[in-house]
């Protein structure tokens, strides 16, 4: 299930808040949650919901002995062979069709790809069974004895399929004791709306254009395809924070903090700082699980910069372009380190704005198209390698019948409304306007993304080219 | 934000969250007539409960799609949110404006296999990715990519035509297989009927799309000497001020198609009965699949009529389901039907893997129609030249098209396709695997 649906906003989380809060007990609490969790994830992934729960229970109990045995020699070998049994799970659902196409290709093996179905989420709950063992070992953390706390941080259902990928120890003390407060309650409903506004009427009416603008339908101007990627860097931040703030206010609606994921990513000024907005929480693991213990930046810099970018790019994908696109930021964050940025220091603040935009499309370009030839094609119709129309008839209505839709999107892209708003707060008059303002706000994004997302199952299609 | 401000937030959203839940639960909605028409299908019906499917995920899309088609208020929140959608850009002063439809159906919501970044992406499964090319799924029913682009024009609206040399190749071959399939002794035809978007007097609109006259003069001028181009479009084009082609859906016109029949008496040298022989009758009130893709209001006010021409000459007219058993069938309704299949289904009741239609003509002359709908519309005006007219549609039909033709003593055989022949390969594809492999 995700949260962008109606199923979800008018059945599962109306039932769920009833049964929530009919009882005070928070441990009974926690059982509900862990109940509807499963649920969540069963109903996209019936039998999968198994893998999920044995996966659970490896972490609850391999942290166990890692706790009992911490610093022996007994605790290092269960450590490392069940780090290794997530990784290799994780691995087995989502490369092991990329590696077989690769050998055959580089062997002439002649192997028939098996077709194996990828579990929901599975990228996201093996980081954080990781994540968990790891604390476990270090001594960041003991292992509780239940495995209650062990189901609870790892499917709880708001960040269970999409992040943010949150540390036992961000919601290690809410387990036990949590106050649910009017104004938590009210801030979930913010963080909530605003996330599904992002995702249903912003992300999905750009994502619908973008096919229209680049790839093998697209691609007939240089304007327009311009556009289309920009839309495309919309969609794509829309989507994913979207789906962010939906999980972060969905927490704070059930009394449990989740870690923030997203921070403005397209105002940043270079690809380092991009990074230390987009998808936080990946960037933390990669930095805290991967970066760290290989040396960081001190040891083996460049070994370490390509490992994690490598690896970035390959956890988005099992496709080559989504490696290359994880290869070019880490090739980016290289060239800032050694001089980019002390250059970008010295000229005005726009160069390094354009900078990252530019470096920040190329990028979407990389990420859209599994296809290598299709992004490169793109690539050099955007960099005027290949020549087209500045502009068509096409193009042009697209542009025309969806300005409004863009201009809104990229504003809602930057920090401005945040900025409007803390400053209207500040004042005395204003302030009260704004508060008795969410509430209508709130209703109209809901009503109005209600609208769309039953709209959205409107299929008016077959047959219809006869 | 203060504790009051607070306190209305949270009761507003709940209540939303609360009216809907509640209402959908005691008043679920019965779509049920608004889907048949408009979406040409079934309203999911509560699932029966079966391990398979539960296994495969199947049981929960269903209970999905079952609480989306019941929903409170479906129709109503359709047609705002498409209402919404106008308000994305500038509206053009001359009421045209693009219609980009896309196919939610093959979206996946649960993105079972867009697993990485977020859910609803797909992007991370190379087969789901935007450049995948567009099969035909399973049944060969379409597919031409995710999207269709809709030229609307007041209150007209048609499919934008995209030109694919390669499938337009891919037909003429096909034709040119059958007739080394079949031999000498019979006539071979072809007929490409032009959609609306050819004829738009805006040469800035009508640039939108590709040229369906280069198209037609490519797969004609690729024809075997013996097999003949039927010149419908000549004769559309000379008649395109008239209602040949309705408003609201990518069909013609009985009338139009009355233009497309005298291009076929020219090219078979008979003589075309005169339309003014016809009763006619009007079956106004017609919204159509342009319609069903744009919801324009503009065409919601002004639907079409559908105009019959009632066959002179005694016939009978079967369906052949399963290509044994007749089932006897109007040729022409005289009403809309009501179930789903649109106002255009008047003619011959809808497309079927084969039907046939026999009269007392008594000529010698037997007639096969490999077609699309497109033909649907010209068979009535075909009955006074022909015993037996079999239509066979190659998107169901099963069998081997040169023994049916041996078989029933098939003398002329025309092949009548709209543009989606020149756009997609599949038809040309479907076509050649009714026919002996080649070499």
């Amino acid at each position: 299930m995700v949260f962008s649906s109606i199923l979800f906003l008018y059945f599962f989380f109306p039932l769920l808040l009833i049964v929530y809060f009919a009882v005070k007990n928070t441990k009974v609490r926690n059982w509900i949650l862990i109940v509807f969790s499963f649920a969540f994830y069963a109903w996209g992934e019936p039998v999968w919901v198994f893998l999920l729960i044995l996966a659970s229970l490896l972490g609850y109990l391999a942290s166990l002995y890692i706790d009992k045995h911490r610093g022996t020699r007994k605790g290092k070998v269960v450590f490392v062979t069940s780090i290794c049994l997530i990784i290799g799970m994780l691995a087995y659902f989502k490369y092991t069709g990329f590696l077989i196409d690769n050998l055959n290709d580089l062997l002439g093996l002649g192997v028939t790809t098996p077709s194996i179905a990828l579990p929901i989420g599975i990228s996201f709950f093996t980081f954080e069974i990781i994540c968990y063992m790891s604390d476990v070992y270090k001594g960041v953390v003991r292992a509780p004895r239940s495995p209650m706390k062990m189901f609870l941080y790892v499917s709880f259902f708001p960040h269970l399929i999409a992040g943010p990928i949150i540390r036992f120890t961000d919601i290690e003390a809410q387990m036990d004791n949590r106050k649910i407060t009017l104004s938590g309650f009210s801030y979930g409903v913010n963080r909530f709306v605003i996330g599904l506004g992002k995702k249903v009427i912003l992300a999905n009416s750009v994502g619908e254009l973008v096919p229209n603008l680049i790839g093998p339908d697209g691609s007939d101007s240089f304007l327009g395809v311009w556009f289309g990627v920009c839309l495309y860097a919309l969609q794509i931040y829309f989507d994913f924070s979207g789906y962010s703030d939906m999980a972060i206010g969905l927490g704070y609606m059930f009394g449990i903090t989740l870690r923030e994921n997203f921070n403005y990513p397209y105002i940043a000024r270079s690809a380092g700082e991009f990074w230390r907005r987009w998808n936080i929480s990946l960037g933390g693991f990669f930095r805290d699980y991967v970066y760290i213990p290989l040396g960081g930046n001190r040891k083996w810099y460049l070994r370490n910069l390509a490992v994690v970018w490598f690896l970035t790019g390959l956890w988005h994908g099992a496709s080559w372009n989504f490696i290359i696109w994880g290869l070019y930021f880490g090739v980016l964050i290289g060239l800032e380190r050694y001089f980019l940025q002390r250059l970008f220091d010295r000229l005005p603040k726009l160069v390094s704005h354009l900078y990252l935009l530019c470096a920040m499309l190329v990028g979407w370009v990389w990420f859209y198209f599994t296809d290598l030839e299709q992004a490169l094609s793109t690539l050099r119709i955007m960099f005027l390698v290949e020549w087209r129309p500045l502009v068509t008839m096409q193009s042009f209505y697209f542009f025309r019948e969806n300005m409004y839709l863009f201009i809104v999107a990229a504003i809602a892209s930057t920090p401005l409304m945040k900025w409007l708003v803390e400053r209207s707060m500040a004042g005395r008059k204003t302030g009260a306007w704004v508060s008795y303002l969410a509430p209508v706000y709130n209703a109209i994004i809901l009503a109005l993304s209600t609208t769309l997302l039953v709209g959205s199952t409107y299929n008016p299609f077959l047959y219809f080219r006869f | 934000m203060n504790a009051r401000s607070q306190w209305w937030n949270v009761a507003i959203f709940l209540t939303l969250i609360a009216a809907l839940a509640v209402l959908n639960l005691v008043k679920p909605g019965s779509n049920g007539k608004e889907i048949a028409e408009l979406e040409k299908r079934e309203m999911q019906t509560w699932p029966a409960f079966s391990l398979d499917k539960l296994k495969q995920g199947q049981l929960f899309k269903e209970y999905d799609n079952y609480f989306s088609d019941h929903f409170v208020f479906r129709s109503g929140f359709i047609e705002l949110g498409m209402t919404a959608k106008s308000y994305k850009g500038m509206q053009d002063k001359d009421g045209i404006s693009l219609v980009t439809t896309v196919d939610h159906s093959k979206e996946d919501l649960g993105g079972e296999d867009g697993d990485g970044a977020v859910p609803a992406f797909g992007q991370t499964d190379p087969g789901a990715g935007p450049d995948a090319s567009a099969p035909a799924d399973d049944a060969g029913e379409l597919v031409n990519g995710e999207s269709s682009q809709y030229l609307v024009i007041k209150d007209k609206a048609m499919l934008l035509y995209q030109y694919s040399p390669e499938s337009a190749e891919a037909y003429a071959a096909a034709i040119n297989h059958l007739h080394d399939a079949v031999g000498p002794d019979v006539r071979v035809y072809s007929m490409l009927v032009p959609s609306q978007v050819e004829f738009i007097e805006s040469e800035k609109l009508r640039k939108l799309s590709g040229s369906q006259k280069e198209a037609t003069e490519h797969v004609y001028g690729l024809l075997q000497p013996g097999v003949k181009g039927v010149s419908a479009y000549e004769h559309i084009e000379s008649h395109k001020g008239e209602y040949v082609y309705f408003r609201t859906d990518h069909h013609w016109t009985a009338l139009g198609a009355y233009y497309g029949y005298e291009a076929i008496a020219e090219a078979m040298g008979f003589d075309p009965v005169a339309l003014d022989q016809y009763e006619t009758k009007d079956l106004p009130g017609y919204l159509g699949t342009a319609y069903a893709a744009t919801r324009k209001p503009e065409l919601r006010k002004n639907p079409d009529t559908v105009t019959t021409y009632l066959p002179t000459v005694k016939h009978e007219y079967k369906v052949y389901y399963d290509q044994k058993h007749g089932v006897k069938k109007p040729l022409v309704e005289g009403k809309i039907p009501v179930d789903g299949r649109g106002g255009y289904a008047v003619f011959l009741g809808g497309d079927f893997a084969m039907s046939r239609v026999t009269t007392k003509v008594d000529n010698g002359k037997r007639l096969m129609i490999i077609k699309d709908s497109y033909a649907n519309a010209i068979v009535p005006f075909l009955l006074p030249h022909f015993e037996e007219i079999e239509l066979v549609d190659p998107r169901y039909f099963k069998g081997s098209l040169a023994d049916e033709i041996k078989e029933r003593g098939i003398t002329d055989v025309l092949f009548v396709n709209g543009p989606v022949v020149t756009t997609y390969k599949g038809i040309a594809n479907m076509v050649e695997a009714l026919l002996p492999a080649e070499g």
